[in-house]
């Protein structure tokens, strides 16, 4: 809309018996990158007509700092504070995919208590980050309460987290071969109070949003993706089990110590906006489970680092996948005899995801944009890496 | 008062018009301050209730339990620099705030405080209120054309198609209100329920639930809130506005929501009349009564969508405003 | 700033204390590496025929010697061991009879590599995406390497959902040398590959033949090189320090000590 007068002049085009025509024009908006709905500098093209989204795509890298290319260029142990940076809601879980591909290039065997550690905080982590996504998808639906509600238990893990390696965010904590340093005193208490509460505060965001109706019309049948579509898609995660495959790494790949214990794979039925919001409310407490039982069985005492030579000096290739909180996280690791790796590919959930975005919201309003933006979970600092 | 200027004037021996005007700005000017005084009222409370649903506390530091972080607010608004975007329609720009406001201000003509306690008792409130009201979707409506801003746009069409959905309800369940009170006055509607010793709202069940939500939707408040919806528009049709001019919408939003609680006392609740305490304090009471339904609702609810919202406006609500008018009118006929 | 890049861009070719910095060896590859890619080039641009290019060790300077990583083709032809896994057994049964040219092997845990020639990918990929035994419908992963002198490499983690096995490693060099490198896009095959294709375009320079949009993902459309590759120079000036003015640079903290 350049020039309104203009538009309305061609709106009213002259036929050719001479009698006023109207037409009505698609209009072509530009959601962000600067946009209070786009989690950061996504930016979507949406062409519009009147409030129904005839096509959106996205536009990404306005976050590219060269990951992949530090990577290039620091020693091996030296990498691990940018994976951080990568997706830095779960920072844990994408230190954790960097560490499991070193150590798998080295083949170095991480002691028992080092093991329950990354399993715990990495649990927590997933329970963090899935509040964090509760709270900004509440927001997306115009639902500011929920936002707070979910972030005042974020804190409770963060303040964990803070007591445990001294960052809230972007931790720094995992080893190649171990962790950084052992828990803290009274760890298992706080973190098993934490769960009690946790379990409770569940149920409260139950009766707020979920039984809802006007959330339920904003949610269900939006937005949704067929099984099919999910895996031509490469969707992972709760993405992926939304749309009714039952597939987590943890149980078809298990690392860590996820084929230890049992836990339950939440999945949807119609792969909407509401079965990706039930499947992550449904992975949090199924988290809490985890984080209990790798809390009653952590040995006590014991080493935390295994033995790792001081000159790292890996070659081959290998490809290291965890589930993180947003699906699918890959490290595709090729070294060279150097302590410098030769190439880190990293695949992202987010990344995937987002090439959804047109195929979800054509033929939806606006709103059901902003909402499947939101259902997808998607962190920028991942995308553009 | 209104006798002692008049004999001011008449010992000046200026003609009675002059009266006529300093009367009027006088009244304009003391509903303007009651107006400001309540949005700044209002727009704390508005924080505070949201905070403390929210688990927080809200503004403490400016003032007691921060009573003048809106003041504060004000004046940092009131710094601001002056801006309007180089390829906006400049006339309609600057005005359209000022419609903005200048409707909400308007609805206070004709709202009964006390029995006395009115600027000018119109025979023909209700209408009158009708008419007024509906000018502040022209406001946005033009606010969010002349920003030449797609954003605007979308909010300023989402306001047009909003308040065509809403204004067949509301004043629909106006209407059955009317019929039983038998006047279009407010303070008649008061008094007929004050004789009746019936609020209105035991007659009209289905009218107040109908006029809640309808009023709701006209003040664009959330679940409504459509016009501005941050999380989707950005800031809808005020997307382009900032400083005063952004202060004037605010001011309106607030003082029509006020100016809707009191509409809701007078019609269904029964306005100020109450035991003990006196009409004006009654109707205060059930006029942020009101105010603090609005706000919980506020904070509770996810945004509804804009389709729902249509089908919400005409297939709920009118059927059942439609519904609450033949069993009005029925009633009226059989007893009446 | 147009012309200021442009400037740059001649210094840093001729400017020689970029190599004392640490990013400046780069520039001393590329000058080498765009030799040996030509001399490639001449000897017969055999990339993707032989899946081992010999490893040009000798004149690279020691410290960035580019390996060629152990996980061979040739070495490990028939490393079908007894104890591989069961998927890995009807994974490389079926592909060698489907494709008897190709020589699979298995990598590590339950993973199948096999390198397949770029003519080759399509038919390929077709296949374990269609085959019933393998139904490799899900690409978790497509990644470019850069492997100088032996030319760029696209890398293919294929997995089957829901069961998570069978999975396949598909290496393909690229044809066509470095400037030029191609390689089939599989968009068609797997749509999700869309976005990894441009980002491997555009981050290491090869081109998917058949890609619907192959533009650049994260970096800006006027980007100059593809900076993941091991030649990259950049070409932007470098960014100055900013001091504040109460503290000078180093190099002339002393002197202005000494004047004061």
């Amino acid at each position: 809309m350049a020039d309104s007068e203009m538009n309305i002049s061609t709106q009213l085009e002259e036929t050719g018996s001479g009698e006023p025509r109207i037409r009505t024009e698609e209009l072509l908006i530009n959601m962000g990158p600067q946009h209070p709905s786009t989690h950061g500098v996504l930016r979507v093209m949406a062409r519009l007509d009147g409030e129904k989204v005839v096509d959106a795509w996205g536009d990404i890298g306005y976050l590219h700092r060269c990951f992949e290319k530090i990577a290039e260029k620091r020693p091996l142990p030296a990498v691990i504070p940018y994976t951080d940076r990568t997706d830095y809601l779960a920072a844990l879980s994408m230190e954790l995919t960097y560490v499991l591909a070193v150590e798998k290039l080295l083949n170095i065997e991480v002691p028992e208590r080092a093991v329950y550690i990354r399993f715990i905080t990495n649990e927590l982590q997933r329970i963090a980050s899935h509040l964090l996504w509760f709270g900004a998808f509440c927001l997306d639906l115009g639902a500011v309460t929920g936002f707070l509600y979910a972030f005042r238990d974020r804190e409770k893990i963060l303040d964990v987290y803070e007591s445990l390696c001294g960052a809230r965010m972007l931790y720094n904590y995992f080893r190649i071969g171990g962790v950084r340093n052992d828990l803290y005193q009274g760890f298992r208490d706080t973190v098993l109070r934490l769960m009690d509460d946790l379990e409770k505060r569940l149920v409260e965001f139950d009766n707020l949003i979920t039984s809802n109706k006007i959330f339920e019309t904003r949610t269900v049948g939006v937005g949704v993706l067929t099984a099919e579509e999910a895996i031509a898609w490469g969707a992972s995660g709760p993405v992926l089990r939304a749309s009714g495959i039952p597939y987590d790494i943890r149980k078809a790949d298990p690392y860590l110590l996820y084929d230890r214990y049992d836990f339950n794979v939440p999945v949807g039925t119609n792969g909407d906006v509401y079965d990706r919001y039930r499947v992550r409310m449904a992975e949090i407490a199924e988290s809490i489970k985890l984080v209990r039982h790798g809390l009653e069985d952590l040995p006590r005492g014991g080493d935390i680092m295994a033995d790792v030579p001081r000159r790292l000096s890996p070659s081959g290739d290998t490809y290291s996948r965890i589930e993180s909180p947003r699906g699918e996280v890959g490290c595709y690791l090729v070294c060279d005899g150097t302590d410098v790796a030769y190439r880190v590919k990293w695949r992202s959930p987010c990344f995937v995801h987002l090439q959804l975005l047109g195929t979800l919201s054509r033929g939806s309003l606006i709103a059901d944009m902003v909402a499947n933006i939101g259902s997808l979970d998607i962190v920028m600092g991942e995308v553009d890496r | 008062m209104q006798q002692f200027i008049s004999d001011q004037i008449m010992a000046l021996g200026l003609p009675q018009w002059t009266f006529n005007v300093v009367w009027a700005l006088i009244q304009g000017l003391l509903v303007l301050v009651f107006i400001l005084f309540n949005a700044l009222f209002l727009i704390w409370l508005e924080r505070k209730v949201s905070g403390h649903i929210q688990l927080r506390v809200g503004p403490m530091r400016t003032g007691f339990h921060g009573a003048l972080q809106t003041l504060a607010d004000a004046l940092k608004l009131l710094g601001k620099e002056d801006i309007i975007p180089s390829s906006a329609d400049r006339a309609v720009f600057v005005i359209a705030p000022i419609i903005a406001f200048a409707s909400a201000m308007l609805v206070y003509v004709v709202i009964p405080w006390s029995p006395n306690l009115i600027v000018q008792d119109l025979n023909i409130g209700l209408i009158y209120i009708a008419a007024v009201s509906s000018l502040l979707t022209l406001a946005l409506l033009s606010a969010g054309w002349s920003s030449n801003n797609k954003w605007s746009l979308l909010g300023a069409m989402r306001s047009a198609s909003q308040l065509i959905s809403y204004e067949v309800s509301l004043v629909l369940s106006i209407v059955s209100v009317a019929l039983l009170a038998g006047t279009l006055s407010l303070n008649g509607i008061v008094q007929a329920q004050q004789e009746w010793g019936l609020w209105f709202v035991v007659l009209q069940p289905i009218g107040v639930f109908v006029f809640l939500t309808a009023t709701l939707a006209e003040l664009n408040r959330a679940p409504f809130d459509m016009p501005e919806a941050e999380s989707e528009l950005v800031a809808g049709y005020s997307t382009e506005y900032s400083g005063m001019r952004w202060a004037y919408f605010m001011l309106a939003e607030y003082s029509a929501l006020l100016a809707a609680g009191a509409l809701n006392a007078v019609l269904f609740w029964g306005g100020w009349s109450g035991p003990f305490l006196p009409p004006a304090v009654w109707m205060l009471i059930k006029v942020y009564g009101f105010v603090f339904l609005a706000m919980w609702i506020r904070w509770s609810f996810p945004r509804i969508r804009v389709d729902h919202l249509m089908n919400l406006g005409w297939k709920v609500l009118l059927p059942l405003a439609v519904v609450q008018l033949l069993i009005t009118a029925i009633i009226v006929v059989v007893w009446g | 700033m147009r012309d200021e890049t442009s400037d740059y861009l001649t210094q840093s070719v001729l400017a020689p204390d970029l190599g004392k910095k640490g990013t400046g060896d780069m520039a001393y590859n590329e000058k080498e590496s765009h030799g040996q890619s030509e001399n490639m080039n001449d000897s017969g641009n055999g990339v993707h025929e032989t899946p081992q290019p010999t490893p040009t060790a000798a004149d690279q300077p020691a410290e960035t010697q580019p390996e060629r990583p152990k996980a061979e083709p040739s070495q490990r032809e028939h490393a079908v061991s007894p104890d591989a896994p069961d998927e890995v057994k009807t994974t490389i049964a079926a592909l060698v009879e489907a494709f008897p040219s190709l020589k699979p092997f298995h990598k590590e845990d339950d993973w199948t590599e096999v390198v397949v020639p770029a003519a080759l990918l399509k038919d390929v990929a077709r296949f374990v995406r269609d085959d019933e035994r393998l139904k490799l419908n899900f690409l978790s992963s497509l990644s470019g390497v850069d492997y100088r002198d032996a030319g760029l490499q696209v890398v293919y983690h294929l997995i089957s959902i829901p069961a998570g096995r069978p999975k396949l490693i598909m290496k393909v060099n690229a044809e066509g040398g470095r400037d030029n490198a191609h390689v089939p896009s599989v968009v068609d095959i797997w749509p999700t590959a869309n976005w990894h294709e441009r980002e491997a375009w555009d981050l290491l320079g090869i081109r998917f033949d058949g890609h619907p949009n192959l533009k650049r993902i994260l970096l800006r459309e006027d980007w100059i090189g593809h900076p993941l590759r091991k030649d990259y120079v950049d070409s932007r000036p470098p960014r100055e320090r900013q001091y504040k003015e109460t503290w000078a640079p180093p190099s002339d903290r002393g002197v202005r000590h000494d004047e004061s």
